[in-house]
C-alpha cells in the first residue's frame, strides 16, 4: 500500500495529479482511492488530495491518510510541503516544486517567503528529525530508512514546452517514477497522460515527462537531498 | 461495462441513471456540483436515453420538478446541499404524506465542520421530523449500491428516500464498473392515472391500519410504513447490508473464539436489577473471555472505525498486549432505526461506545433500546463525556477514543483486567484531540507501563514519535478571490464611491450573500459585516436600515448579492424593500456564473434574463449598470445609487476571472515603484507580493511590490490603484520570455564569470531576434498550457483577440526597435525577480570590475542620469495620454504609444545593461546606431 499526499494551492492542478495517480495504479490493476478537498479551497486556498493505492489483496478502508503515514508527498508549492510535513512517514519521500505562491495575508504582513528559504528550512527540519531518530535508535539505526527530498525546478524543465502551470502534475509524477518513489514505468505514465490529459496538451506533457525521466537530451534540473 | 474513476457524487449520478432515473436536478452548491455535472455530461453525450438532467434556479424548484415528475410516474433524483435541504423540508414532509409514484431519491450532501460557513445540521434529525427514511452509506461504493435500493424502497412505500452523503464520500474517488449506456425505467402511469391514489384528502380520511400487514400493497399510513421499513432495514438483505456488524475476536490471529455468547433472555438475572443496569454485567464473573465491547458508528465513520480497530489489534498483538472481543456496528440506515439490528448488536455486550458526526442520534437510539428492552450494556459516548464533539471524524481521533475506552473499561474491573497497572488512563488527550487542537505531546514521555496500554499504543499511532515538523512559521492560506476577479474591482469601486461621498466604513453596514463575495471578507478588503446564509443579505440590509442608531441618518446599508443568489432567493426581499420603501442599496455582483460551486450557469448567463430589467420591474427606482473594471463609470453609478434615499441598485457586470484567460499581464517598473504597498493593501490580489530585497531608484531600501506573471490575469485593476504609475501591461509571453532569458543569462554569467567577452553579447543579440519572431506556435502553446489547468476555460477573451489582431500589423514597427527593448526589460527584470538574483549580479560585478573600470563606469552613469531626465518628461506626457484613454473607455494601452514609451526607456536601460558588460561606451554607440538605422 502506498499513501500519497498531493499538496498545493487551489487551482494548481492537484485534482488532476491525484486522478492521474489513481489511473496509474489502475494501469497495474491495483486498487486506488483518493480524497480531494474541493469547494472553496479551490480558490487559492491550501489544498490537499489524499491518494491511497493498494496492491491486490490489500484492503483500502478510508480514503484519508493519517499523520506520519504518507509514503510520498507531492508538493506543488514548497510552503505546502512544509504545511503537510507532519503527514510524512518515517521513510517517506518528498517531491517538491520550487516556485512559490504567496498568500495575500503574508504580503500584507510583509513576511513573504522565498522558495530557497522554505526549502532550506525543510532540509534542516528533515535533518534534525532524522538525527533525533538516529540518536533514539542508538546503534540500531544502521538499517534505518530515511526520508528524502527531491526538488524539481519546474520552470527550467518546462522551457520550450509551455507554462509550468499546466504541466506541473506530469512533472512531479514523472519525477516520482524516475526516483522510484512509485513503482511504475514510462509506459504506464504515457498511458495515464493519454487517459487524463486532453489530446491537445498530450504532446507537451509527454515531452516534459521524457525530460524529467532523462530520456530526452535536456538537463533534468533536479536536486536531491 | 467500463471501469471509471468516479467521485462519490458522480458515482451516485451514475447509479441513479443505471437505476433508470428520468429526472436529475439540483441547485449549484459545491457539494452537489459533481453529481449534477456528471449526469448532465451523460445526457449530453447521449449515454443516458430518456434521462433529463438540469441545474435549477433554487432548491424549491428542484424539489417541485422532481415531485411532479415522480407523481407522474418517473424515477427522479433531487440533489441538495445541507442548507438547501433544510429550505425544502416543508415540501418533503408534504410528500411523505401525499405519496409519490415513481421513485424519488433525495441526495443530501454536506460538509461537517467545513470552512464553508454552513451550519452543521443533522440530516438524520430532519428526516425523523419529516418522517422519511434515510440511508447513510459508509463508503462511495455503498453510496453507489444503495441508490437502486433507495429507488425500490421509495416506490414500494410511496415516500421519498434520503441518501445522506458526507464529505468523505462526496469528495473521495474510486473505480467503478459502470454501464456505458443507461436507459430510463418505464414510467409508472401518468399523473392523470395516479392522482386518485395520491390525493392528500383521501389520505386524511383513510383510517390508519392496525398492526403491520406485510402483504398489504397499499400501505398509506406513514407511521405504519416507517415501521415496516424499519423491519426491512433489519432483515431484508437489500437494505440490511448497510447495517453491518463486524466481530473482532480476542485473539488477533488464528483460532476464533467461536463460542456463541448467551443471549440476554437465557440469563438468570432477567430482568436485571437496577445496579446491574448501571454497572453493566458486573455480576458476571469477569475474565478475559467474558469482556465484550461494542462500538457503534454511523455512516462514513465506519471505515475509520474498522481501520482503527484493525490497526490497534495488530499493534497490540505486536506489543503483546491483549485486546478484548470487539463488536462493531456500522449503522447505515439511521431512520427509521432498525431496532432488531440494534438488539442483535447489543446482545451480550458489557459496554458500548458510540462515535458519530453531528448530533448524538445513534447514541440516543441505543440508550432507548437498552432502556426499553432491559438490556444491560452501558452506553458510552458524548452523554458520558467520553467522546468529544469534534468532527469530521479522523483516524487519529477514532483510534484514541477506542483505545482509551477499552483501557478505561478494563481498569475499572478489580484486579481481573488484563493489566496490573492500576493508574487510570488519562482521557484528557482524547477529549482534546480535535481538528484544531494541537496533538498531545506526551507521546514521547510515556512510562514503560503506559506504553503497554492500548492508549499508549494508540497515542503512538495517532501521533508518531518520528513525526516531522517544519521548524519555522507556516503562513495561513485561506481561500482568496482569484487574481483578476471582478468582485475585487467591485469592492474597490464601492470603497472609492464611499470615499467620495465622505462616508466612513463605520457608518455603513454591508451584508453579504452566499458565494464568492464571502471571500471579500478576508483582509485587506474586510468587506462584510453580516452574513446569515443564502438569500438573507437583502433582508438583513433592510433590518439594519430600519434600526440605524440616531445620528446615523446618512448611514447606508448595502446588500451584496451574486447573480445566482439574486435569482434564487433575493427577489422577494428586494420587492419587500420597494413595497415598504426602505433605504437600502443593493449591489449585484454579476459574474455570469456560479463561480464558487464550479462555474455553473445562472439565469443571467448568456443574457437570458436581464438583471437590471428585473430590478426595474420590481420597482427599484435607481438601477445602474456598470462594468467594475471601468472604475470611473462604476464609481459614478455607485455614488448615484448610494445618494438615493429610496431602494436603489447597482449591477456590476463583468465575466468571472476563471472564464477568462488574458494574454496580457501587468508588471511593475522597478524604477518607478516607490514601495508604498498601495496595490497590496488596497486589493489583496494573490498575484502581487512584496519583496523587501528589491532596491529601486524610488523605493530605496523600502522594498518593492512584485507581480507574479503566472498568477496575473491582466485585469489591470492595480494600474488604477498605483499612485506612482509604476504598473504597466505587457503580453504574457513577452514577459515570460524575458524572464527566462534573464535567468539563463544570469546562469551563464555565473558559470563563466571569469571571462565575459563580446561573444556572449553576440549570442544574446541573436536570442533577442528570436523573441521577436514569436510565432503562432508559441502563442498556442502558451494558451494550451493555461487551459490544461481547468476544463471550463475559454481559450481567450474575445477582446484580447481583437487586441492581438490590432497589434499584428504594427508588429514590424516594434520589431525594429526590439533589440533595444529587449535589453531594457532584461535589465528591469534582473532586479525584478528575486533579491537573490540581484545579489548574484552585484557580486559578479564586484568580482569583475577593476578600479579602472569603476572610474569609467561612474562617468557613464552620470551621462545616463542626464538622458533619463529627458526621457522621463517624454514618458509622463505619453502616460497622460494613456491615462485619458483609460479613464474614458477602459481602453487598453495603445500598443504604439506604449511601444514608443518603452523605446525611450530603452536607451538608458540599454546603456545600463552595457555598463554591466563593461562595453559601455561602445554599446551605447551601437544601440544608438542601430535604432537610427532601423528607424530609417
Amino acid at each position: 500500500m502506498i499513501d500519497i499526499l498531493v499538496a498545493g494551492v487551489g487551482g494548481q492542478g492537484i485534482q488532476l495529479a491525484s486522478h492521474m495517480l489513481c489511473v496509474l495504479a489502475m494501469s497495474k490493476s491495483w486498487n486506488a482511492v483518493c480524497f480531494d478537498n474541493s469547494g472553496l479551497t479551490e480558490m487559492g486556498g491550501a489544498m490537499t488530495s489524499h491518494v491511497r493505492i493498494a496492491d491486490k489483496g490489500e484492503k483500502l478502508y478510508t480514503s484519508k491518510i493519517s499523520k506520519g503515514s504518507a509514503d510520498l508527498i507531492l508538493a506543488f508549492e514548497p510552503m505546502e510541503a512544509a504545511r503537510n510535513l507532519p503527514y510524512l512517514a518515517k521513510d517517506g519521500k518528498i517531491i517538491t516544486a520550487t516556485s512559490t505562491i504567496q498568500p495575500p495575508q503574508s504580503s500584507l504582513d510583509m513576511c513573504n517567503y522565498t522558495s530557497d528559504e522554505v526549502i532550506e528550512n525543510l532540509k534542516t527540519s528533515l535533518y534534525t528529525a532524522i538525527m533525533h531518530n538516529l540518536r533514539a535508535a542508538g546503534g540500531k539505526g544502521k538499517n534505518m530508512q530515511y526520508s528524502k527530498m527531491f526538488i524539481v525546478n519546474e520552470e527550467r524543465i518546462c522551457e520550450g514546452h509551455g507554462e509550468p502551470k499546466g504541466l506541473l502534475a506530469t512533472i512531479l509524477l514523472a519525477e516520482a517514477i524516475h526516483t522510484e518513489c512509485l513503482p511504475f514505468q514510462r509506459n504506464d505514465m504515457a498511458h495515464t497522460i493519454d487517459m487524463c490529459v486532453r489530446p491537445a496538451f498530450r504532446e507537451a506533457n509527454i515531452d516534459v515527462m521524457d525530460t524529467v525521466l532523462g530520456l530526452s537530451p535536456k538537463k533534468r534540473s533536479v536536486e536531491t537531498v | 461495462m467500463a471501469k471509471r474513476l468516479l467521485s462519490g457524487g458522480e458515482a451516485i449520478a451514475q447509479a441513479a441513471l443505471e437505476a433508470g432515473a428520468s429526472v436529475i436536478a439540483g441547485y449549484p452548491t459545491d457539494s452537489v456540483s459533481r453529481l449534477i455535472e456528471s449526469a448532465l455530461r451523460q445526457t449530453l453525450k447521449r449515454n443516458a436515453s430518456g434521462a433529463h438532467a438540469q441545474w435549477t434556479v433554487n432548491d424549491k424548484t428542484t424539489l417541485g420538478i422532481c415531485a411532479a415528475a415522480s407523481t407522474s410516474g418517473f424515477r427522479c433524483l433531487a440533489a441538495f446541499g445541507q442548507t438547501g435541504f433544510s429550505e425544502v423540508v416543508q415540501g418533503i414532509t408534504a410528500l411523505s404524506y401525499a405519496g409519490i409514484k415513481g421513485g424519488l431519491v433525495v441526495v443530501v450532501a454536506d460538509e461537517p465542520s467545513s470552512d464553508a460557513f454552513t451550519a452543521n445540521l443533522d440530516v438524520r434529525r430532519i428526516c425523523e421530523l419529516a418522517k422519511i427514511p434515510i440511508m447513510d452509506p459508509a463508503t462511495s461504493t455503498d453510496a453507489y449500491n444503495c441508490v437502486s435500493a433507495a429507488f425500490v424502497l421509495s416506490e414500494r412505500y410511496s415516500m421519498p428516500v434520503v441518501i445522506h452523503v458526507s464529505q468523505d464520500i462526496d469528495f473521495s474517488s474510486a473505480f467503478f464498473d459502470i454501464q456505458s449506456h443507461t436507459k430510463a425505467a418505464a414510467r409508472k402511469g401518468t399523473f392523470m392515472e395516479n392522482r386518485k391514489s395520491l390525493d392528500v384528502a383521501d389520505l386524511i380520511n383513510e383510517e390508519s391500519q392496525e398492526g403491520i400487514d406485510f402483504t398489504n400493497e397499499s400501505i398509506s399510513d406513514t407511521d405504519a410504513r416507517l415501521k415496516e421499513i424499519a423491519y426491512k432495514f433489519s432483515y431484508k438483505d437489500t437494505y440490511a447490508v448497510y447495517n453491518r456488524i463486524y466481530e473482532f475476536e480476542q485473539q488477533y490471529e488464528g483460532k476464533h473464539n467461536s463460542k456463541r455468547f448467551a443471549s440476554r433472555d437465557e440469563e438468570d438475572d432477567y430482568p436485571p436489577s437496577a445496579t446491574d443496569i448501571r454497572t453493566g454485567a458486573a455480576s458476571v464473573h469477569l475474565d478475559e473471555s467474558n469482556i465484550k465491547i461494542g462500538i457503534c458508528v454511523c455512516g462514513s465513520c465506519a471505515p475509520y472505525a474498522i481501520e482503527a480497530i484493525e490497526t490497534l489489534r495488530r499493534e497490540a498483538h505486536k506489543s503483546k498486549v491483549s485486546t478484548p472481543y470487539i463488536r462493531l456496528l456500522a449503522l447505515g440506515t439511521p431512520f427509521p432505526i432498525p431496532k432488531r439490528t440494534l438488539r442483535r448488536f447489543l446482545e451480550g455486550l458489557n459496554d458500548i461506545l458510540v462515535i458519530e458526526e453531528f448530533s448524538s442520534f445513534a447514541e440516543e437510539e441505543l440508550v432507548k433500546q437498552c432502556a426499553t428492552n432491559f438490556l444491560g450494556p452501558n452506553v458510552h459516548g458524548r452523554f458520558t463525556d467520553e467522546v468529544n464533539y469534534n468532527y469530521p471524524v479522523s483516524f487519529e481521533s477514532m483510534i484514541m477514543h477506542i483505545a482509551a475506552f477499552i483501557d478505561k473499561l478494563l481498569n475499572v474491573r478489580p484486579d481481573k483486567g488484563f493489566f496490573t497497572d492500576t493508574t487510570e488512563p488519562d482521557l484528557s488527550p482524547v477529549l482534546n484531540l480535535g481538528k484544531h487542537s494541537s496533538p498531545p505531546d506526551s507521546a514521547k514521555t510515556l512510562t514503560p507501563k503506559q506504553s503497554r496500554t492500548l492508549t499508549g499504543i494508540a497515542r503512538r499511532l495517532a501521533n508518531p514519535e518520528s513525526i516531522y515538523t517544519y521548524n519555522s512559521d507556516i503562513p495561513d492560506r485561506p481561500p482568496v478571490l482569484c487574481s483578476g476577479c471582478p468582485h475585487r474591482a467591485s469592492f474597490y469601486t464601492i470603497t472609492r464611491a464611499l470615499e467620495r461621498l465622505k462616508i466612513s466604513r463605520d457608518e455603513i453596514v454591508i451584508s453579504a450573500d452566499v458565494g464568492c463575495e464571502l471571500l471579500g471578507n478576508n483582509p485587506p478588503l474586510n468587506f462584510m459585516d453580516a452574513y446569515m446564509g443564502k438569500g438573507f443579505s437583502a433582508s438583513l440590509a433592510q433590518g439594519f436600515s430600519l434600526s440605524l442608531p440616531p445620528g446615523f441618518q446618512d448611514g447606508k446599508c448595502i446588500a451584496l448579492l451574486g447573480d445566482s443568489s439574486f435569482f434564487s432567493t433575493a427577489i422577494p426581499s428586494i420587492s419587500n424593500a420597494v413595497v415598504n420603501d426602505i433605504d437600502i442599496t443593493i449591489v449585484i455582483l454579476d459574474n455570469e456564473t456560479c463561480a464558487e460551486s464550479g462555474l455553473q450557469p445562472t439565469p443571467a448567463s448568456n443574457g437570458r434574463t436581464d438583471i437590471a430589467e428585473v430590478l426595474h420591474s420590481l420597482g427599484v427606482h435607481n438601477v445602474r449598470v456598470a462594468d467594475p473594471f471601468e472604475i470611473n463609470n462604476a464609481v459614478d453609478a455607485c455614488i448615484k445609487a448610494l445618494r438615493d434615499t429610496r431602494p436603489s441598485a447597482v449591477v456590476l457586470t463583468s465575466k468571472c476571472a476563471r472564464l477568462i484567460r488574458s494574454k496580457k499581464v501587468t508588471y511593475i517598473n522597478t524604477n518607478k515603484c516607490t514601495g508604498c504597498r498601495e496595490c497590496i493593501t488596497q486589493l489583496g490580489c494573490p498575484a502581487i507580493f512584496f519583496d523587501k530585497d528589491i532596491k529601486g531608484r524610488k523605493s530605496g531600501d523600502a522594498g518593492q511590490a512584485v507581480i507574479d506573471i503566472n498568477q496575473c490575469n491582466g485585469c489591470r485593476l492595480c494600474i488604477h490603484v498605483c499612485p506612482s504609475e509604476a504598473i504597466r501591461t505587457m503580453m504574457h509571453k513577452d514577459v515570460a520570455e524575458l524572464m527566462r532569458q534573464e535567468r539563463s543569462r544570469l546562469a551563464e554569467q555565473l558559470e563563466d564569470a571569469a571571462n565575459i567577452d563580446s561573444d556572449t553579447a553576440d549570442i544574446e543579440e541573436g536570442a533577442a531576434d528570436e523573441i521577436n519572431d514569436m510565432t503562432e506556435d508559441m502563442l498556442d502553446s502558451a494558451g494550451l498550457s493555461f487551459a490544461s489547468g481547468s476544463l471550463m476555460l475559454e481559450e481567450t477573451d474575445s477582446d484580447d483577440v481583437a487586441e492581438e489582431e490590432e497589434q499584428r500589423p504594427k508588429r514590424h514597427r516594434r520589431t525594429s526597435t526590439a533589440k533595444i527593448r529587449k535589453k531594457t526589460t532584461q535589465a528591469e527584470f534582473g532586479t525584478l525577480f528575486g533579491g537573490k538574483n540581484a545579489e548574484l549580479r552585484l557580486n559578479f560585478e564586484d568580482e569583475d570590475s577593476t578600479k579602472e573600470d569603476q572610474d569609467a563606469k561612474d562617468a557613464i552613469e552620470d551621462d545616463i542620469e542626464k538622458t533619463e531626465n529627458d526621457t522621463e518628461i517624454q514618458e509622463t506626457l505619453e502616460e497622460d495620454a494613456i491615462e485619458a484613454d483609460d479613464a474614458e473607455s477602459h481602453a487598453v494601452d495603445d500598443p504604439e504609444i506604449s511601444a514608443d514609451a518603452e523605446d525611450t526607456e530603452t536607451e538608458d536601460e540599454a546603456s545600463k545593461e552595457a555598463a554591466d558588460t563593461d562595453d559601455a561606451v561602445d554599446a551605447v554607440d551601437d544601440t544608438a546606431d542601430e535604432s537610427d538605422s532601423d528607424a530609417k
